[in-house]
Formats: structure tokens, sequence, C-alpha cells
């Protein structure tokens, strides 16, 4: 192998590696951005709920 | 990053990304080729800054420790967390150039040079710090374990550097204050102290990205525990 081959196989995997690592952060970011607002929605639900259960109801809040 | 990307993020994202751009620039096309290492040589360009953002970033998990466990603060162990995981990807980045590197001009893919063994142990030491952080069975235990093993995990980063000055290796000379055999070209220094810049933009930029990931886990498992609270409350009545 010539020395240009090593040269392009350590960049080749620089930027690999530091790609799947970036890759991962923006995935883990997005998903948890999506389970937090999804936690939020519920908890805005629950609020909205909340006056009208009473102790004791059997009904469900809707109906 | 994502849409929440404040105006810090996006102007250390754009000047990560000019001085890298500048970076490769100067490594392809303007720096001359090295008589005896030919093309090779241009993995230093990468190999050292990667190498000096991993003790930085080893330093921040040394601070970030410390500053825990006096203040027991969990932005610092935010910080000394994320640090370390970015020290462990340049490290073990390092370690691959490195022995890239080392095929066309020592003849082996590694040798148990001081300098190669030192940092194959900084690389396991890390790895051990982020596993004791994932396996711990309590938060506030995963970070005051972490917190030791990060400092102590320390001491190995002065060794590496000092490596190469204290035993017999093959590993080259430190270019910058190793003596009067040691040195670069004028041209090879700029391209090198450019690169330095770039990687210290772009492990910030990593670093800020990272904690910004850490921060929003701490927010949903606190959101989680709220609503099982309230869960429970109401089973209670």
């Amino acid at each position: 192998m010539g020395n240009l081959t090593y040269l392009f196989m350590a960049y080749t995997i620089i930027w690999v590696v530091l790609f799947v690592y970036i890759a991962g952060l923006y995935r883990a970011q997005r998903q948890l951005r999506r389970d937090i607002d999804a936690l939020k929605d519920l908890s805005r639900a629950r609020e909205e709920d909340k006056p009208r259960i009473q102790v004791g109801s059997r009904r469900f809040p809707s109906s | 990053m994502g849409k929440a990307a404040t105006l810090t993020d996006k102007l250390l994202g754009a000047s990560t990304l000019v001085v890298m751009g500048v970076t490769l620039y100067l490594i392809f096309m303007w720096v001359p080729m090295d008589a005896e290492q030919k093309d090779a040589q241009r993995i230093f360009y990468f190999h050292v800054p990667m190498a000096w953002v991993a003790f930085l970033a080893f330093f921040g998990v040394f601070v970030g420790s410390v500053v825990y466990l006096w203040k027991r603060d969990v932005a610092w162990d935010r910080f000394a967390y994320c640090s370390g995981e970015i020290g462990v990807v340049f490290t073990f980045l390092v370690l691959m150039t490195g022995s890239i590197w080392a095929k066309p001009i020592w003849g082996a893919w590694w040798t148990w040079d001081p300098r190669l063994t030192t940092t194959a142990m900084l690389l396991m030491i890390y790895i051990s710090y982020l596993l004791i952080r994932a396996y711990a069975a309590q938060d506030a235990q995963a970070a005051r374990f972490g917190a030791v093993v990060g400092i102590v995990g320390f001491v190995d980063v002065p060794i590496v550097y000092m490596s190469i000055r204290w035993w017999r290796t093959m590993h080259p000379a430190p270019v910058i204050g190793g003596g009067p055999d040691s040195g670069l070209d004028v041209t090879m220094l700029a391209t090198l102290l450019v690169s330095v810049l770039a990687f210290t933009l772009f492990y910030l930029l990593l670093l800020r990205q990272r904690m910004a990931i850490k921060k929003m886990e701490h927010e949903l498992e606190g959101m989680r525990y709220e609503l099982e609270m309230e869960d429970a409350e109401k089973w209670a009545i």
C-alpha cells in the first residue's frame, strides 16, 4: 500500500467515527424532545381534566 | 443541531465549519509534503489536535468531578460526564490514526511503546469511567463514583504527555518545546495551530450539544417521576 492509501484510511475513519457520533447525538436529541413534548401534552391534558374529576365519581370526566 | 439551537450554538457551529474548512485546505493544498514520510505525515495535522482535545476533555472531567464533589451541583457532574464521553471518542481516534500512521513509517500497526501503551490505558480508564456511570444503581451514586474515577484517572494524562521524555520511545519527539532537535517548518506549525483551533471549537460545540441532551434526559426523568407521583396519589385516594 502507498502512503496515500494510509492517509485516505486515516481521514476516512476520523470522519466516519465523528459522523456516527454526531448522528447519534442528533437522534438522541430528537427522541428526547419528542418524549418531553408527549409528557407535556399528557400533563396538560390531566390539568385540564382535573377540575371535572370528583373524588368518588364513577363517571369519566368527558361523559 | 435541532430547533432549540441558540445563537451561541449557531455561531460556534459556523465558526467550527469555517476553521475546519480552512484546516483541510491548509493540510491538503497548502502545506508542503514531508520529504521522508510523504503523504502519511499529513495524518499528523489531525492526530495531534485530536490528542489535544482528548487531554482537554479529560481535564474537563477532572475539574467537573472536583467541583461536583465539593458543591454537589449536578451541572458540574453533567459537564464532567459529557466531557469524558467526548474524550473517549477522540482518544479512540488518536489511537486509530496513530496506528495507521505507524504502519508505513514503523512497519507495524502497533508496538508496546510507552506513549502508545499509556494512551491505550487512558482510553481504558475513561471507558471504565463511562461504564461505572452507566451501571451504578442511583444517579447520585454514579456521579460520586464517577467523580472519584475521573479525578484518579486524570493522573494518566501527564504520564501520557511525559512518556516520550521519561522513557526510550519510537514515538516522534514533541514538536513544540521538545528540545534542540525538535521543531517544525513554519508552514507546518501554522497548519497545526489552525487545526488545534478547529478541533478546540469542535470540542466546545460537541460539549454544548451533549450537555443539552444530558439536561433533557434529566428533565424527562423529572417529568416521569412527577406523573408517577400523581398517579400514586390518585390511587391512594
